[in-house]
């Protein structure tokens, strides 16, 4: 059985301009120990996607639909918010994507690591204190027991977020998401927290949803990767799989304009155009005003999910084995 | 912040001077004559001359003004011309019962503003948001003399529930601490509903601005109690503007006290304020002017202090 079973996921934001679909009909399996990244422009439903299986969208103007949220077997969508509070962070942890932002600025660094253990584990506050200096030690924080006291604006970017981890992985969570949670820092510390997360999953077995745009980053951690556009996840598939043999001409498109520092002088092919209004029905695939792949057949009918390989499907009727690479996929 | 501290006391005399130039040009160009006040038109030259040097208000009044400061650094505040009682005494009678007022109206404004404020920004743009914010525009609407009168006919007169007078009496109308609370009631409410209005509002609106922020995103991640939520992590935050508003209010609310302390007939600073300004009671209108002022600073020293306790980034 999966850790994480997602269904048809669907949503939806009431505005004054209409309905719009942020997400509209997500599905995708974790299991155990798995990361997964998630990957497409900014506004194509990532992060809605993982506010939406905690629960974490205010509701209204927002609205989440499935067909099944399951998490170790517990039917999240069933859950009271009280049952809900005690799943999150307990065992199902965030991460976000600003750092500067995400901490409380008036209260210290050890008040903000303790009270979740103190509110899941039942901690006192002497065990918690003891523990919470573990955990900044476990996330290489140096002189834990002195940063205790320190406030948030006393910390670098990439310390504070080495705090968020450590808050999310407080209670040994078996799932962990991660909305951006390495864009605002540098490339070294951003380096240092990835190589964070991969010990704690291999030593904790814990799950990852990795939210990225950065495509390399996401090639480098993760096990499988969902490329989301427009509110759907048009392919997903192991990462060799995808970014060896990318099936969709939004995911081309994306690997174009990813740059490689070994391939000076390369021009980056910049995807034209703006992701259409979400508010308006889509009759037809979401990407082809913008796709440069696009055949007679994509103008007659909306591509379904459709199998390329084990494991990995695509929604998208043109053929882009021309731009696969040659060598076999491990 | 020590050091900050030392710097904003050593800033206050110099301030203090220039508002104590400042008293003494108003009151001296302003037309009205406290001798002819007192002694009235039909009076022998004599009298008058006599009364006049005994005021030193037959200098020139550049000479007046460096005497009544050479007279303030000793400690001396003058007498009134009126009375004929030291400055120093008046104040003594009435600044306890002006910061008793003050105190009692801040204290209203908070019990009021606090929760009002809250249950708006949570409960935003519904009915109970709209209520609220029609009090405030109420609140800031009402000129306080029109409410106290709403409030005595109301309370004192209809229902007699609390006095219309009493407060530095003597005399209480009830047995025990609640004979000395009740005839501040009224008066406080009168005096304090437009700082309800103001912290209401401010408060609504740096609670809105931190209810979206991106911690509180982490707040509810973190699966903490709604309570814990609120409290904790919201209302510490939204309560940085609050305080240092609060101190400012408070050293405002001591000097607008005239309208409600005529009415009440309260002996406070600002009834004395008023008879002074009548009567062109110099040394009473400077002193009382002066002791004013020099509250609002002290004020404004606290609310920066209140701001750097409560918020962790503020350093000195």
């Amino acid at each position: 059985m999966p850790l994480l079973t997602v269904k048809n996921l669907r949503t939806r934001f009431s505005t004054d301009r209409g309905t719009v679909r942020a997400v509209d009909g997500v599905s995708f399996e974790l299991e155990e120990g798995e990361v997964m990244g998630l990957v497409g422009e900014s506004g194509s439903g990532k992060s809605i996607t993982a506010m939406s299986i905690m629960r974490l969208i205010k509701e209204p103007p927002g609205r989440i639909e499935a067909d099944e949220i399951t998490f170790d077997g517990v039917d999240l969508l069933a859950l009271t918010p009280a049952q809900l509070r005690d799943y999150r962070a307990r065992h199902i942890s965030m991460i976000f994507q600003d750092p500067m932002r995400s901490l409380n600025p008036v209260l210290t660094i050890g008040r903000q690591l303790m009270e979740t253990l103190q509110r899941h584990l039942r901690m006192s506050a002497r065990d918690a204190r003891r523990r919470s200096i573990e955990l900044l030690e476990v996330v290489g924080i140096p002189r834990a027991e002195k940063r205790l006291d320190e406030y948030p604006h006393q910390f670098s970017g990439g310390m504070r977020q080495r705090v968020m981890i450590a808050i999310a992985l407080s209670c040994n969570p078996r799932l962990l998401i991660a909305d951006e949670a390495t864009t605002a820092l540098d490339v070294t510390i951003q380096a240092q927290i990835i190589d964070l997360i991969r010990r704690l999953r291999s030593e904790m077995g814990t799950a990852v949803i990795w939210i990225s745009h950065d495509l390399g980053l996401v090639a480098g951690l993760c096990d499988k990767v969902s490329v989301m556009y427009a509110g759907r996840i048009v392919e997903s598939g192991p990462v060799r799989e995808v970014f060896y043999r990318p099936a969709h001409g939004y995911t081309l498109g994306l690997m174009n304009c990813t740059p490689r520092v070994d391939d000076i002088g390369h021009r980056l092919r910049p995807i034209e155009g703006m992701p259409p209004n979400l508010a308006e029905p889509m009759p037809l695939c979401p990407f082809l005003p913008r796709c440069e792949m696009a055949v007679a057949a994509c103008r007659e009918s909306k591509p379904r999910l459709e199998t390329i390989a084990e494991g990995h499907v695509a929604s998208c009727h043109a053929n882009l084995s021309a731009y696969w690479r040659k060598e076999k996929v491990a | 912040m020590w050091s900050y501290l030392v710097k904003r006391l050593i800033q206050m005399p110099l301030v203090l001077l220039v508002v104590t130039i400042t008293i003494f040009l108003i009151i001296r160009f302003t037309p009205g004559d406290p001798v002819q006040i007192m002694l009235g038109m039909q009076t022998s030259p004599e009298a008058e001359a006599a009364l006049r040097a005994e005021f030193r208000l037959d200098q020139p009044w550049h000479m007046q003004y460096l005497l009544w400061v050479g007279d303030l650094l000793q400690g001396d505040f003058g007498r009134s011309i009126r009375m004929n009682t030291p400055v120093l005494q008046l104040l003594a009678d009435r600044l306890p019962i002006s910061l008793a007022l003050a105190l009692s109206a801040m204290i209203f404004a908070v019990v009021v503003s606090i929760p009002l404020g809250l249950i708006a920004a949570l409960k935003r743009n519904t009915w109970i948001d709209y209520l609220a914010t029609g009090y405030t525009l109420f609140g800031f609407a009402v000129p306080n003399f029109a409410l106290a009168m709403i409030l005595i006919y109301v309370f004192s007169i209809t229902l007699s529930w609390f006095p219309i007078t009493g407060i530095g009496s003597g005399a209480s109308t009830a047995p025990g601490l609640w004979g000395v609370v009740q005839p501040y009631v009224l008066p406080a409410v009168a005096l304090g509903t437009l700082q309800t209005a103001i912290f209401t509002r401010l408060l609504r609106s740096s609670m809105i601005d931190v209810l979206g922020q991106d911690y509180m995103r982490t707040a509810n991640a973190k699966g903490l109690q709604p309570l814990t939520i609120l409290l904790v992590h919201a209302l510490k935050n939204a309560m940085i503007p609050f305080v240092t508003m609060l101190a400012i209010q408070f050293g405002y609310l001591i000097g607008i006290q005239v309208t409600i302390e005529h009415i009440f007939a309260i002996p406070g600073m600002g009834s004395a304020i008023l008879s002074a300004v009548v009567n062109r009671d110099f040394p009473v209108i400077q002193g009382f002017v002066l002791v004013i002022a020099a509250f609002f600073m002290l004020a404004n020293i606290i609310a920066d202090i209140l701001y750097g306790i409560i918020d962790p980034r503020i350093r000195y």
